[in-house]
């Protein structure tokens, strides 16, 4: 993250106040000190959760059954894996996760050019773009909820009042996750836009201007000048919306609650039912260190990327 | 490239874009301003304006207990934050030292985990020790919430105030503990308070844990609207007064607080 922030001012440079003194006191020790307490809740908040999980994954922890808890082995991954479930919740993930990223990332490059150069209202327009992803997903769920509702809904009273064939939505098996695609793509491409914003802003002038020298249009300097140098910031964007949308637990239950059937029943909605409607926490966790798994190997080439540094 | 033509698609294309964004927000707001009675689902039709869906609503004490509660972890959970990220962000700012990566690394992974591979245990752990549907049970949850954001928030302003200052103090002999608290802090009170801000937010916003740890006898605003839902699922007016309600703090704070929210969610990458 050091790096990032570098690159995205380019005046970021550590400095080194350790070296003016070293002395056996408790000020030579205060770097320690301050980091303490931050250390102790990691390991609270994440090593207890990780071990925990893996002690349950391998025992009987069916709540259902209090007083079978014995070892296990690797039963409860088999029951995550036998039967479609898992699998199903897998390519809703891909399906819910490449699709919202790819037209989020386009959509919000596209807004963002539009409030690049000095515009008037660029003000309104950016309070208005933090609106969406900055207040409380539960009531913006249930909002589009009703608005997604078949039985006279917002969204088919529209589409009736213009003469257009009204649509099921959340309701029928085939329109429900690209329902929710479009309530992710609303509440997330502004936040796209307003980081991929800031980069275009922070690029420097020269580059644009060699390139009107040598006659280049404006997609051209846009495709081939302004979009190479904000690779380390699309980078960031793939990164956190990805992970987020991974993670994404709010409009779901809200929205569909993971139905109907399984059609939007996502990798994470299944670990909550897994866990918390099936009660059986051996199996929960059996899914939650999978799914630790898919997010480390997904993530760690997009991380390594951004943390490697150019002078090194 | 800098034509008026393109303005005006610029223009068309950001308005289009932001009546879009706003459409739904004004839809929650307009019908729980419509008059009662006319609370079917086509509710849309109906014409006028009242207050009487939010009367209603305020009437009854489970939501002003639920935001009350909302209140008091994010308040709580926000100074816990702070005074964890102040220092570690601090020291990881400032210093270059064997292992910052790591911890950084580590703090950003928080960030990383599907807010139920840590429920799960924190659940069990709960059960044992209960803490299970408790104010203090929550507030320790929601810290796992923003003390990345805190971190890297807090980090880059550090890293913004010029070194001179902090070199100086150290200079004249003022210790790491002072050098923070009398010299970096006061310096960046603004960059303190934008963090809390961000930090109550997310409190706010948060369903998952305040949703499975607690939710019985404690309940915070957005699982009270929950709850309110299933009890009046033809009444929709009041339910979205409800919303409207729940989200008018938070718009306030982010309309304060705007250019924060993306150096926050951005973990400081970006600082618009």
């Amino acid at each position: 993250m050091s790096m990032l922030a570098g690159r995205a001012t380019g005046r970021h440079s550590p400095s080194h106040l350790d070296v003016q003194k070293r002395r056996i006191t408790l000020d030579s020790m205060a770097p320690g000190l301050m980091l303490a307490p931050i250390i102790v809740v990691l390991a609270a908040l994440t090593l207890y959760p990780f071990l925990a999980n893996v002690w349950y994954s391998v025992h009987a922890r069916d709540l259902t059954q209090p007083f079978d808890t014995g070892f296990t082995g690797i039963r409860n991954y088999e029951a995550v894996f036998e039967g479609g479930s898992f699998l199903n919740s897998l390519l809703v993930t891909i399906e819910f996760v490449v699709i919202s990223l790819g037209i989020e990332l386009v959509l919000g490059f596209l807004v963002a050019l539009a409030l690049w150069k000095p515009i008037i209202g660029s003000r309104i327009y950016s309070t208005i773009l933090i609106l969406p992803f900055g207040l409380t997903p539960v009531a913006l769920a249930l909002a589009w909820r009703l608005l997604f509702n078949p039985a006279g809904g917002g969204i088919n009273l529209m589409l009736a009042h213009f003469g257009l064939p009204t649509l099921d939505w959340t309701a029928s098996p085939q329109l429900a996750l690209p329902s929710l695609i479009i309530v992710d793509v609303w509440q997330w491409t502004p936040f796209v836009t307003l980081i991929l914003l800031a980069g275009l802003v922070a690029l420097p002038n020269e580059p644009f201007e060699a390139a009107a020298v040598e006659g280049a249009g404006y997609w051209t300097s846009v495709l081939h000048v302004a979009l190479p140098m904000l690779r380390p910031l699309v980078l960031v964007v793939i990164l956190f919306r990805g992970i987020d949308l991974f993670r994404t637990f709010d409009t779901f239950w809200v929205i569909t609650g993971g139905g109907p059937g399984n059609a939007t029943e996502t990798l994470n909605m299944l670990l909550y039912r897994l866990g918390f409607q099936n009660l059986n926490f051996g199996q929960a966790s059996a899914l939650a260190l999978t799914m630790l798994v898919i997010i480390i190997v997904t993530t760690r080439p997009l991380i390594r990327r951004l943390v490697a540094r150019r002078d090194r | 490239m800098h034509s008026r033509r393109n303005d005006w698609l610029r223009t068309f294309v950001l308005v289009v874009f932001c009546l879009i964004w706003v459409a739904p927000i004004v839809y929650i707001v307009r019908v729980a301003l419509t008059p009662p009675l006319s609370g079917g689902v086509e509710v849309e039709t109906a014409l006028g304006l009242s207050l009487d869906n939010f009367r209603a609503v305020l009437a009854r004490p489970e939501l002003l207990k639920a935001l009350g509660n909302s209140l008091v972890i994010g308040i709580a959970s926000t100074i816990i934050i702070l005074l964890i990220a102040i220092p570690a962000a601090f020291v990881c700012a400032t210093h270059e030292f064997r292992g910052r990566e790591t911890i950084e690394a580590w703090i950003l992974s928080t960030r990383m985990l599907p807010a139920f591979v840590v429920v799960l245990p924190y659940f069990m752990l709960f059960r044992t020790v209960h803490l299970l549907d408790t104010l203090i049970g929550l507030i320790v949850m929601h810290v796992i919430v923003s003390l990345a954001l805190a971190f890297f928030m807090l980090r880059s302003f550090f890293s913004e105030l010029p070194r001179e200052i902090l070199e100086a103090s150290t200079m004249e002999g003022a210790g790491q503990f002072r050098t923070l608290f009398s010299v970096a802090l006061p310096q960046m009170r603004a960059g303190v308070v934008a963090t809390g801000i961000m930090v109550f937010i997310f409190s706010w916003n948060e369903l998952a844990f305040a949703f499975t740890l607690a939710g019985g006898a404690v309940k915070t605003g957005p699982v009270a609207i929950l709850s309110f839902m299933a009890f009046q699922s033809v009444q929709i007016a009041p339910l979205m007064a409800a919303a409207s309600i729940l989200v008018a703090p938070i718009a306030i704070l982010l309309i304060v607080a705007q250019k924060s929210l993306i150096r926050g969610l951005s973990f400081g990458a970006v600082k618009a």
